[in-house]
């Protein structure tokens, strides 16, 4: 296949680019990184598409071409210049998903990403252990201490412990 | 061993994926243990909060800035760093010469990387306020056309790691564009969040303080903060020059970065005389409908250094009964 044939490149982006998308909107800790990560992914996933064996498994294995990347991108040594772009803009779409996307970047980033590959792209356990590198029962763990430190995020009172300066 | 079992299988559990002997199980012990049916019921009201997270609402059409990629995926992305050999010769030309051409002397004898290294080591003060401007702006898939949503910044910082930062919109804006007044404290480990939207509809909830202290402030700059640490490795690009503004000589530093579909430029202003920050300017462009546009905006130019700062300043406040 030419990697620019435009059926096919269609054909993929119409079928892979929405998940790719969604799930770096999840991820990304500021709403205006998403679509820049989810290029990245989606390039990323584009060139190394012949190595995808079982079509069946698409999604999976394109989820762990995400993580891969962003993994990677993490620690390119632009990114600490770009990190530190602008000020961070928390403009929520609406309350509560900001509310909840704090309390969620506040996990580590084995509980968050775990939370975010099973609660919110639906995988299983089993398929979430492929996309992360990591032990079934792990991810479960992860999950569970995730969404166990959650609720205490969410329910807490939203003052650090010790209150007023 | 069984409570620990459980909570394993709680998520699935709770979103109905858990089946068979190990569902019926599960179920049996949650009714007879009260801390694991306390522990579910924590996953199922977290499970619960998440859902608000999956309107991601559109998804953007990307495929001509992908093809574009992809078209040109051996380019490499970045800006080269830009040299200009002949930059001090063009300032020395420049109004008024003659002041110039003895400042420039002055930063020519030192290599571009010891200047900076040396003008960033200066600017670390113990308290300073900076204010400004920062404008987002609002770019329209449908005919181009680009708003701008201009917004007041304040920024202060106390040295070792107090922060604080006050951001107003200009003009009234539509709820779901954001608050009114964004208000971050940073004290030591602890940060708090406080977005106004107006009336009663406000935001409390806390943030991580570290990653706030090296992200959100471009003050950044008076800490070992990550912009100082990646300017210091790049110093080859980095652009020293000197300008004249309002009658003061300045060192300018730029930096550009490009990563993906967006682009950065930083300007930063010091006093030659006084090794101070004195102007602090990003541009922050994107890449949309093919050409690139303004996506955010921050300049600071008021900064007042080493004075003392109110300790209410940085008080993180009690918040409001929910």
């Amino acid at each position: 296949m030419h990697p620019l044939d435009p059926a096919e490149f269609d054909r993929i982006y119409s079928e892979y680019w929405p998940c790719v998308y969604r799930f770096c909107t999840y991820l990304s800790r500021n709403r205006d990184d998403a679509q820049d990560m989810a290029q990245e992914v989606f390039v990323a996933a584009f060139r190394h598409l012949s190595e995808l064996r079982d079509p069946q498994a698409a999604r999976t294995w394109l989820l762990r071409v995400a993580v891969r990347t962003l993994k990677r991108q993490t620690v390119a040594p632009t990114e600490a210049l770009e990190e530190d772009d602008m000020p961070h803009d928390p403009w929520p779409a609406e309350e509560d998903r900001l509310f909840v996307r704090q309390a969620l970047n506040t996990l580590s980033e084995e509980q968050r990403q775990a939370i975010i590959v099973v609660k919110l792209e639906g995988l299983s356990c089993r398929e979430a252990s492929r996309v992360l590198d990591a032990a079934e029962g792990l991810i479960r763990w992860r999950v569970f201490q995730g969404l166990k430190k959650l609720h205490g995020l969410l329910a807490a009172p939203e003052v650090p412990e010790g209150g007023a300066v | 061993m069984i409570c620990q079992w459980v909570r394993l299988y709680m998520s699935e559990l709770e979103d109905g994926r858990l089946e068979g002997w190990k569902a019926r199980s599960a179920r049996r012990h949650l009714t007879r243990c009260a801390g694991c049916a306390a522990d579910y019921e924590k996953v199922r009201i977290a499970s619960r909060r998440l859902e608000a997270l999956r309107e991601v609402g559109e998804v953007p059409d990307a495929r001509e800035e992908l093809r574009a990629r992809l078209a040109s995926a051996s380019a490499s992305p970045r800006l080269p760093a830009r040299r200009r050999p002949g930059h001090w010769l063009t300032a020395l030309f420049t109004v008024p010469g003659a002041i110039l051409a003895v400042m420039a002397l002055l930063v020519v004898t030192q290599s571009p990387a010891s200047a900076l290294q040396r003008t960033l080591n200066a600017l670390r003060r113990r308290t300073v306020h900076a204010s400004g401007s920062l404008v987002h702006y609002q770019w329209s898939p449908r005919d181009g056309s680009v708003t701008p949503y201009p917004r007041t910044a304040d920024y202060w910082f106390e040295a070792p790691s107090r922060f604080r930062s006050r951001i107003v919109s200009v003009q009234v804006r539509r709820l779901d564009e954001g608050p009114r007044v964004e208000d971050v404290f940073v004290d030591g480990d602890r940060g708090l969040l406080r977005a106004d939207f107006g009336g009663t509809d406000v935001l409390v909830t806390r943030v991580d303080a570290r990653r706030m202290q090296e992200r959100l402030s471009p003050l950044s700059l008076f800490r070992d903060g990550p912009l100082t640490r990646a300017a210091s490795g790049r110093e080859s690009e980095a652009r020293l020059s000197i300008v004249r503004r309002q009658s003061r000589l300045l060192r300018r530093i730029s930096l550009d970065n490009v990563r993906g579909t967006k682009r950065t430029h930083w300007d930063l202003y010091v006093d030659l005389f006084q090794d101070r920050l004195v102007g602090y300017e990003v541009m922050q462009t994107r890449l949309a409908g093919g050409r690139w546009v303004k996506d955010r905006e921050l300049s600071l130019q008021a900064f007042d250094y080493d004075r003392p700062l109110p300790a209410e300043l940085f008080a993180i406040p009690d918040p409001p009964r929910r």
